[in-house]
């Protein structure tokens, strides 16, 4: 399987990404992906001016890696790609793209889904939103992690 | 010894710091309980179950050994995606 992993401090273009691992994805029935973006507001509904992502040098791309890796060995999939921003980011950028491939519909849109919840609680990142009232970081919710345990039966 | 602080202990603390390891400081978690007397203000950050408590590159255990090791870094929760 080709898995592909990109720690991106500059923005990325999520159609031309989607389009570059559709290109390369032959002999697949299924590509799915998904784009996270950085959302203009907070929780709370306050505006938030722009998001720092602070990671770890060596040990971010690492997390990453192992979460596509351990994708490639949970589902029939073909090729994976993940593309995860860090440094400063503002509303409305693009903060993550993941995308799998396989020859059937359901093992990519699961394999999607199953990194989406490990990177939002498992990859080395730590997301600091700016805000009128200061900056503010941010944990992982409830919901993140009721996500995250949905995969380890 | 380098000390690195990621996330929010980042900014409580400093991003790096360099330390002299007191001799009878030998584990992970009375390095992180002797870093909590020099922070006051981060010493419930430092404490807390969920930081994750990293030398040279791998996560340890509080159990584990920081004799010898070049870098200690701690990571509080993550949040990415």
């Amino acid at each position: 399987m080709a898995a592909s992993c990109t720690l991106a401090n500059d923005p990325f273009d999520p159609a031309e990404e989607l389009r570059l691992f559709s290109a390369d994805a032959t002999g697949v029935g299924a590509i799915a992906s998904f784009t996270g973006v950085a959302r203009p507001d907070a929780a709370d509904g306050s505006a938030v001016h722009s998001m720092f992502l602070d990671h770890h040098p060596r040990m971010t791309q690492r997390s990453i890696e192992e979460i596509a890796g351990d994708a490639a060995g949970r589902f029939d999939i073909v090729g994976t790609r993940i593309i995860h921003r860090c440094g400063t980011i503002e509303p409305n950028e693009p903060i993550v793209f993941v995308a799998a491939s396989s020859r059937h519909r359901r093992a990519a849109l699961q394999a999607v889904d199953y990194m989406m919840d490990r990177l939002k609680t498992e990859a080395f990142f730590w997301k600091r939103e700016q805000r009128d009232s200061g900056a503010h970081w941010i944990e992982p919710t409830d919901t993140d992690y009721q996500d995250r345990e949905r995969w380890t039966s | 010894m380098e000390v690195y602080f990621l996330g929010k202990l980042g900014d409580m603390i400093a991003r790096r710091i360099e330390v002299e390891r007191p001799k009878d400081v030998r584990t992970a978690g009375q390095f992180r309980e002797w870093l909590g007397t020099q922070y006051p203000g981060a010493a419930a950050a430092l404490a807390s179950p969920r930081l994750k408590i990293v030398v040279d590159d791998e996560i340890v255990l509080p159990t584990a050994s920081v004799s010898g090791a070049k870098t200690v870094e701690f990571f509080p929760l993550v949040s990415g995606g």
